[in-house]
């Protein structure tokens, strides 16, 4: 694994429309620097994520079956270093404020997006979660160094 | 008789037929006539002094004003009380004394007459009327400060009536208000999601164009249409919903209004709560078809949020005796027995801080109450609950 420059960011992004789904995949097709997994039921979404880790996951706000912020602490749960977003058309303030609060959210983003719009903050969003686990990598080879250190020295 | 020189003739028969004791005096205060009055309540007195025989006393009484009735020459009035009996028929009590005096030829006082009377009796009863119409005046007094009081008891309650009338309709706005703004939140929902899409196909089919490749441009104007014809379709539904069309007071099919609230439910409820729908032939009903809608979304909306994972709302309609009949029943919880009157009063709520503001119930119910009509939630342990709401067909509107 590289530096964040060169590193494919991984997407996961539900929304129970099929319009959205369909629409995004036309745009990401194009778009190289991501892999986007695209669903339409939280569910469903939720169980790929135990598999395999994202670095960004987006949800709509009004889901059926699980509301996106529920699915979003589930996913916080699952992977805390992911940059989780949420893309509504739900024009609720409060809604807004308490997503941002309970799952610790990274960008909301409102229906109708701009394609440009989304793809930059999918990016800076991945990157984050890039640099998190960069991050995270090199403390825990730090500790590894210290650890052979120590043990040389003694 | 004789020796009673003082009195002028006319004035004797009068001395003698007063029915009050009177005695003529001269001026030393020695009794020289009695009349007959005077007689049977002191007996035979003449030649002995007034105060002895009047008042039993040995000296003068205190307040006597004999000494000016001389002098000055006019008859004088007042009142004396007697401590002891002076007389077989003179008891204890309160005595008026008038002493008028009687001159001579000259013009000199010569004698007095002195009159008395026992107003040992008037006084009391002067004394007690008094003392009624002191007890009058207090329990007037008494009785104004507590009309007063009541009055103004009833004046601040009057002001509370108004100040909380007024409250209510500010909350009562608010909440419609609010109410509003949750439908207005979902449904630019339900426009903004497909607007995304067309505007994100846009940009697509523009990039294609711009470098001349057709790939997917076929899909993505199908998607541009399906979107396009998602949005008309929300329109269309929020015009019937709102009945923008509709005059304020109209014959309407209460079905419609039902079909057009579960439309814009839908994004809540699919594919979740599944709808069963049991219309029976039901005449249309004069209602305000706007109010009407809004009781029916916030039954439909209530019975959505209570139904908690799968679930169903199934809705009657039938018409009853000059009445329209319509049940919505949600698969949700029972509503426990002692809420089942509570919910529909205002700012009672079974719903987590921030969801529900308690009001919802509380407009329904005003609503159909100015149809002339009632709501009333019924429900049973695992039969979820029902809300029947009968509106009559003649409303009174």
């Amino acid at each position: 694994m590289g530096g964040p420059g060169n590193a494919k960011i991984e997407v996961v992004l539900v929304d129970d429309d099929a319009l959205v789904t369909r629409t995004l995949s036309f745009l990401f097709a194009g778009e190289d620097a991501f892999s986007v997994q695209l669903f339409n039921d939280p569910v469903a979404a939720l169980r790929h994520l135990e598999q395999h880790p994202a670095h960004v996951v987006v949800a709509d706000y009004l889901m059926p079956g699980m509301d996106g912020l529920q699915f979003l602490s589930k996913v916080r749960e699952l992977h805390p270093e992911s940059s989780r977003i949420v893309l509504t058309g739900y024009a609720d303030k409060d809604a807004a404020i308490r997503a941002i609060n309970e799952v610790g959210l990274y960008h909301f983003l409102e229906k109708p997006w701009r394609n440009e719009e989304l793809l930059l903050v999918l990016r800076r969003a991945g990157e984050r979660a890039l640099l998190l686990a960069e991050l995270a990598r090199r403390t825990e080879d730090m500790a590894a160094f210290r650890e052979k250190l120590f043990r040389a020295l003694l | 008789m004789t020796d009673a020189p003082g009195i002028p003739d006319p004035c004797r028969a009068l001395f003698s037929a007063h029915a009050d004791p009177a005695a003529v005096l001269d001026p030393a205060r020695t009794i020289r006539e009695q009349n007959a009055a005077a007689r049977a309540s002191f007996g035979e007195a003449a030649g002995r002094p007034c105060w002895a025989v009047h008042f039993g006393r040995e000296t003068p009484c205190p307040p006597c004003r004999a000494g000016e009735v001389l002098q000055e020459g006019n008859a004088l009035r007042w009142m004396m009380e007697r401590a002891d009996p002076a007389g077989p028929a003179a008891p204890p009590g309160v005595w008026e004394v008038t002493l008028v005096p009687v001159r001579d030829a000259a013009g000199r006082v010569t004698h007095l007459v002195e009159l008395l009377r026992d107003v040992t009796l008037t006084l009391g009863l002067e004394r007690h009327l008094i003392e009624l119409a002191r007890g009058l005046d207090l329990e007037i007094a008494r009785r104004t400060a507590e009309a007063e009081q009541l009055a103004g008891r009833a004046r601040e309650l009057q002001a509370a009536i108004e100040q909380l009338r007024e409250e209510q309709a500010d909350l009562l706005r608010t909440e419609r208000m609010a109410a509003l703004g949750r439908i207005v939140a979902g449904v630019a929902h339900e426009i903004h999601t497909p607007l995304g899409a067309i505007l994100s196909s846009l940009e697509l089919v523009r990039a294609r164009l711009a470098a001349g490749r057709t790939d997917g441009l076929n899909e993505l104007i199908d998607l541009l249409q399906e979107a396009s014809e998602r949005i008309r379709k929300v329109v269309q539904t929020l015009r019937a919903f709102s009945r923008l069309d509709a005059a304020p007071v109209e014959r309407v099919d209460l079905r419609e209004g039902i079909e057009s609230s579960l439309a814009l439910l839908a994004h809540e409820m699919h594919p979740r709560v599944a709808v069963e729908r049991a219309y029976g032939p039901l005449p249309k009903v004069r209602c305000r078809p706007d109010e009407v809608n809004q009781v029916f979304l916030n039954i439909l909306r209530n019975g959505v949020q209570a139904i908690r994972g799968q679930g169903t709302i199934t809705v009657r309609s039938f018409a009853e005796g000059g009445v329209a009949v319509i049940e919505i029943e949600n698969t949700g919880p029972e509503i426990p027995e002692e809420d089942r009157e509570r919910i529909f009063e205002a700012g009672f709520t079974t719903k987590p801080r921030g969801e529900g503001t308690g009001w919802g119930l509380a407009i329904c119910r005003r609503i159909v109450r100015e149809h002339g009509g009632e709501i009333e939630a019924r429900s049973a342990p695992g039969r979820g609950a029902t809300f029947r709401i009968t509106l009559p067909i003649e409303g009174p509107l």
